[in-house]
């Protein structure tokens, strides 16, 4: 009697694994002669399987009350009351002035606050980076705003022509024709020559970190670029990858002025 | 006679998309349209509508697992702090698996470790099984359903957790494994003292 049971229990212990299909051959035609003369075995089979059953058909589950604006104020963004789509957000931009820009509109319009900022990763953090570096360097330069489009950053009135390549001064005038992306990696080229291989070098600190907001920019532009291979027509990428862009030369071309001024 | 389960592409049974089966995850957590890798990126550089849509087509998945794992008491604090997480952590997220996917992974390492931190798992596991026997099942499918839930969640943690992963969700014990730090071998028989468990909560 003990033996039968211990041999029973031995068999129900392994239920799960044979209905997982995890018992090797031999094993589970063991498991199907004793399943043929043990009814008990056989019960429990059918329970355990019952189980697996539902437990596959146990879906997602709505929570009872939405929870969307808890998540909404705890990253910094904020119901727009006023929106014409039912479900969209919009940032609360008047709760703080937006960082500064250099050209262009500020894409990341969901930043509240600076700890907001923060919070978005690399490619925030290359935003932030070059903002501020912008806003920092032009503050050095004592040469106007951070907030100076790019025709300001080289156009007229600038006093630095000898530092600033062709091709800056040719695709920052709104040349449409010239801003290809062949163009633009040729005034990245330039702008880098003119600041890392200056006569006036500047000093290694600030080289390192503008190499490193580069490598953080470049990585932001490299995001957008693979976004933009697996939805090409989709407008905000666009515009996002075009003004991250825009945004690196201009980011050069101050960094630049500053080499000059020194 | 018997089920095939998700243990089954662990003898080789690859997924199309190279994953494996998720059982319990509806709709959302595999595919990933052009439109949602859109929300995706711009959700990364901070666009908050976009992140709702995310929001919005996956909560249901995560509030589930939230209220199987750690309960329906805590499911709406836990949900709340994994789509922040998600937020604060979508500059990391590299598109190699689906966003849904990767959602879900972010969801039971921040849910088991909150448990760990709180000792919840210790506290289940010590009044375990006594609970089931009153969350009987009835013949209303929407009670029935109601009372699986309630089932799941009155299982000790250890088991609790192993099951949800395992039938509801379709990880792999090997997966299991790896996120709640035990090995494959308790991982298996937990899964099956939680079946067995639930067998007589069903069967009552």
């Amino acid at each position: 009697m003990t033996d039968r049971r211990h041999l029973r229990d031995r068999f129900r212990d392994r239920l799960s694994e044979y209905i997982d299909g995890r018992l090797e051959p031999q094993e589970e035609a063991l498991m199907e002669g004793h399943l043929e003369s043990c009814e008990a075995c056989l019960r429990a089979l059918d329970q355990l399987e019952a189980v697996v059953e539902r437990a596959g058909e146990a879906g997602p589950r709505n929570p009872a009350t939405d929870l969307w604006p808890g998540i909404a104020a705890r990253i910094g963004v904020v119901e727009d009351v006023a929106a014409d789509s039912g479900t969209a957000t919009e940032t609360a931009s008047a709760a703080s002035p937006e960082p500064t820009v250099v050209g262009g509109q500020w894409p990341w319009r969901g930043l509240r606050t600076a700890r907001g900022l923060a919070r978005f990763g690399p490619q925030l953090a290359a935003a932030v980076a070059l903002v501020w570096l912008s806003a920092g360097l032009a503050w050095m330069a004592g040469a106007g705003s951070a907030g100076q489009d790019a025709d300001a950053a080289t156009g007229p009135g600038v006093e630095f022509p000898s530092l600033l390549p062709p091709t800056a001064r040719q695709i920052s005038t709104g040349d449409d024709a010239a801003t290809t992306a062949e163009d633009y990696a040729d005034l990245i080229a330039d702008l880098e020559r003119a600041l890392f291989d200056s006569d006036r070098p500047l000093p290694p600190q600030t080289v390192a970190r503008i190499r490193r907001a580069l490598v953080t920019i470049d990585r932001a532009i490299e995001d957008a670029r693979a976004a933009l291979l697996e939805v090409p027509d989709n407008p905000y990428l666009q515009e996002h990858m075009r003004n991250t862009m825009q945004r690196k030369s201009e980011f050069l071309a101050q960094a630049v002025r500053l080499a000059a001024s020194d | 006679m018997r089920l095939r389960t998700n243990d089954e592409t662990d003898k080789g049974v690859i997924e199309p998309n190279g994953e494996s089966r998720r059982r319990g995850s509806g709709t959302a957590a595999g595919r990933q349209g052009p439109a949602e890798l859109a929300d995706v990126r711009a959700a990364a550089f901070g666009d908050g509508a976009a992140f709702e849509r995310l929001y919005r087509t996956h909560v249901p998945r995560v509030y589930a697992l939230a209220c199987r794992m750690a309960g329906s008491d805590r499911a709406d604090e836990l949900t709340q702090d994994v789509f922040v997480r998600a937020w604060e952590k979508l500059g990391t997220f590299r598109g190699e698996a689906a966003f849904g996917s990767w959602l879900h992974r972010l969801a039971v390492n921040l849910i088991y470790g909150r448990l760990r931190a709180t000792g919840t798992r210790r506290a289940r596991e010590v009044t375990g099984e006594i609970p089931l026997s009153r969350a009987r099942a009835r013949s209303d499918n929407v009670e029935i359903r109601l009372d699986f839930e309630v089932a799941v969640e009155r299982l000790p943690a250890g088991a609790r957790q192993v099951f949800v992963l395992h039938d509801i969700e379709g990880y792999k014990h090997r997966e299991i494994a790896e996120m709640l730090e035990i090995t494959p071998g308790t991982s298996k028989s937990q899964l099956h003292r939680a079946r067995m468990l639930m067998r007589r909560h069903l069967d009552a």
